[in-house]
């Protein structure tokens, strides 16, 4: 990993342009692994002894998840050292998300039922796969924009916001299919 | 460059390189060795088919685990028919051409300097190199390798206490799928980032040779499949350690117990698995038609007939590829009207193949043939992708696959168009590009005797294998002479097996035509085909050539 950290970015409009292939291939690769989870779920929860049950913690994980998109639209918006407070507050947002999300798999798998409970299982798996791309997301995003100390390019701006964007409407994708369609 | 390559050590220069070339030779390497392993549990299979309780006490002595007093153990076959496929599947044929003849050649012909991303290769290769470790790692465990078939089907792969290969060995498998996938993965997105937008200034999409072509739809094709198995896989893997029941289904009873938990469905697991088993199918199969779509227009002196059909025939097939996976499940009990339209589906794939093979046709046709041995190859490819292509129709088809499903028939008919297919196509492109690699060429005669026999002993292998499944023998099956109707195919049995093992012994030409001409080959000079694509115009390998 370090050996990739060294990598300058925005070498070139190629090498640029590469990066945003490469960036958007493997979001929809994650896509497509999140519509193999889904389509899963969805045939299991057509089963007669499925059971969901409420929780309360998709609203503090969205909040979370929307607190670091917010951050990272604010620091997009300003200019040099001035971005550094939504930078800091996109790390935040992420570190508290994580926690959150392991959180609510340990209660989950410790709870009634736990993991036996195919509803269990499934917010398991879902947010765990989630925090699992959420870190890698995360170490992305952290590689590309701290490569970039000597000028941060719009292109390593523009893809640490897309893989942020999109990780926060995987987890509303992800809330909605648990607890929306009941 | 040769300077600066020369100035590195050994391990820098060849193990820890970043270059695009010498990856593209590790892949090519370390796919080659696996198939020796993967071909040699072939052997392995197709004996115990043919003389299933014939006392074989000289290969008990190198392998005692499986064998009882010189008899095969019916675990121990299981586990040769699964780790033969998952290996040359996996870790033969998807390596070779997309990791070996990818690396190698796409910044060639693309005009790039390396990959866009130099560091990521390196990585995925190890990555590649550490899966096959793993897979090779688990015949050595105390319960020995997985043994629920490549498909991996639960509940046998669930449930750890299901057969000796149930334990350690299917975790083993798991995992060396895993970082499988995540190698390809990483090759994948380098593929398509370097493709789309590494090109040189100047060149089209449309003047790129269709092998390029080829491995930008098997990126985009396992970028898009290979996820559906690694949720399946973590799924599974939750399954057998985290109490979880996503494939194991409600009263399952194991060794007189049942099972607690449950209410899962393994059909699920058929449907996730088939997601990816089907394009993975075109994964290896692009490839090796690009090879052969290229040597036609270097061998025959004018570009293929219908370059642009073939590019798209080849995003129609990849689109394809994700509707109809359900052709492999016309058994477990589904709809018949969701069986009909994967039956659409599938048969819809023979329009664009059917333009491949117009095309090919009209390529060959009334045009003066240079035989070398790489175009020997790519005619058995376009041999074997008919052969194989019309026996799949036949498949695709519902009410012929619920009688042939599970026969040595199905065995068969995927030998031939996809194993066969894939395989010759890295015969084609070894012999082709082994200038570029070495600066050499390879022994022509032996190549073709090499060819011939491979030919040959191909169909006298796989061929009669179609009338044993017509005839009912079902595949995976430890002696098939418990059964009465089964025994009159002995002999046919015995005939096939012998014609492996002359297959077998006919790759020994390769190997040794490959080694010999490393150091002896005559000197390739530039452009020794007179092909038109540009890697031919880089230097030959560094040492080797003039």
């Amino acid at each position: 990993m370090s050996a990739l950290a060294a990598t300058p970015l925005g070498r070139s409009p190629a090498f640029e342009s590469a990066t945003r292939v490469a960036v958007v291939a493997a979001l929809s690769a994650t896509t497509m692994l999140f519509a193999s989870l889904v389509s899963a779920y969805l045939v299991r929860r057509s089963f007669a002894d499925w059971r969901p049950s409420p929780a309360l913690w998709p609203a503090a994980l969205l909040v979370l998840a929307f607190a670091a998109s917010l951050a990272i639209e604010v620091a997009s918006r300003l200019e040099g050292r001035r971005r550094r407070p939504g930078f800091i507050g996109l790390a935040l947002a992420s570190g508290l998300y994580l926690a959150g999300a392991l959180a609510v798999i340990a209660s989950v798998v410790s709870g009634e039922g736990g993991l036996e409970m195919p509803f269990n299982a499934f917010v398991a798996l879902l947010l765990g796969v989630h925090a699992v791309h959420a870190t890698l997301g995360g170490a992305f995003a952290f590689w590309i924009l701290r490569a970039e100390t000597g000028g941060l390019s719009e292109n390593a701006l523009l893809l640490a916001r897309l893989v942020t964007h999109f990780l926060t409407a995987l987890l509303c994708a992800i809330v909605f299919l648990l607890f929306g369609l009941q | 460059m040769s300077a600066n390559r020369e100035s590195q050590g050994f391990l820098s220069r060849y193990v820890f390189s970043l270059d695009h070339r010498v990856i593209g030779l590790q892949y090519l390497m370390t796919a080659m060795g696996m198939a020796l392993v993967g071909g040699l549990l072939a052997l392995l299979v197709r004996i115990q088919i043919a003389w299933p309780s014939h006392e074989f006490r000289a290969v008990s002595r190198f392998l005692p685990q499986g064998f009882d007093e010189g008899i095969m153990k019916p675990e121990f076959y299981a586990a040769l028919f699964t780790m033969h496929g998952t290996i040359m599947i996996f870790f033969v044929l998807s390596a070779a051409l997309i990791g070996g003849f990818g690396n190698y050649l796409i910044p060639l012909q693309v005009g790039a300097k390396d990959m866009a991303f130099p560091r990521l290769n390196a990585l995925s290769y190890w990555i590649y190199a550490i899966s096959s470790v793993v897979i090779l790692v688990s015949f050595f465990t105390p319960s020995g390798p997985a043994a629920s078939g490549w498909t991996a089907y639960p509940p046998l792969s669930a449930l750890k206490g299901a057969i000796a290969g149930s334990n350690l060995g299917q975790d083993l498998w798991l995992l060396a799928m895993a970082l499988f996938i995540v190698s390809f993965t990483l090759g994948g997105l380098n593929f398509l980032a370097t493709i789309l937008a590494m090109r040189r200034p100047g060149l089209l999409m449309m003047d790129l040779p269709l092998f390029t072509w080829s491995m930008l739809f098997a990126s985009i094709l396992g970028l898009l499949a290979f996820p559906s198995l690694t949720a399946a896989a973590m799924m599974l893997l939750l399954d057998r350690h985290a109490g979880t029941s996503f494939f194991i289904p409600a009263g399952l009873v194991l060794s007189g117990e049942t099972v607690p938990g449950g209410g899962g469905s393994p059909i699920l697991w058929q449907h996730l698995f088939w997601f990816l088993g089907h394009p993975e199918v075109y994964i290896i199969m692009l490839p090796s038609l690009g090879i052969t779509s290229d040597l036609f227009t270097v061998f025959t002196g004018r570009r293929v007939f219908g370059y642009t059909s073939m590019v798209y025939a080849m995003g129609f097939i990849s689109g394809m590829s994700f509707l109809v996976w359900g052709h492999h499940m016309f058994v477990s009990g589904m709809s018949p009207f969701l069986g009909s339209a994967f039956a659409v589906t599938t048969t819809l794939i023979a329009v664009p193949s059917g333009v491949k093979v117009f095309n090919w046709i009209a390529s060959l046709w009334n045009r003066p043939l240079r035989l070398t041995t790489p175009m020997l190859w790519a005619l058995g490819i376009f041999s074997l992708f008919v052969t194989g292509g019309l026996s799949g129709i036949w498949l695709g088809q519902t009410q012929i696959d619920i009688q042939l499903h599970d026969t040595a028939f199905v065995v068969g008919h995927f030998h031939i168009i996809m194993a066969g297919a894939a395989l010759f196509g890295v015969f084609a492109g070894v012999h082709y590009w082994f200038p570029l690699f070495f600066g050499r060429l390879m022994n022509e005669r032996l190549g073709a005797a090499h060819f011939l026999l491979t030919f040959v002993f191909y169909y006298a292998t796989f061929f009669p294998m179609h009338l044993a499944g017509l005839r009912g023998q079902v595949r995976r099956v430890y002696d098939p002479y418990q059964y009465d109707y089964l025994k009159p195919l002995a002999p046919m049995n015995a005939f096939i097996t012998w014609a492996a093992v002359a297959l077998a012994i006919a790759q020994i030409l390769f190997f040794v035509n490959f080694f010999w001409s490393m150091r002896r080959g005559a000197k390739a000079g530039v452009n020794p085909w007179q092909a038109s694509s540009l890697e031919w115009s880089e230097p030959a390998a560094e040492g080797e050539g003039e």
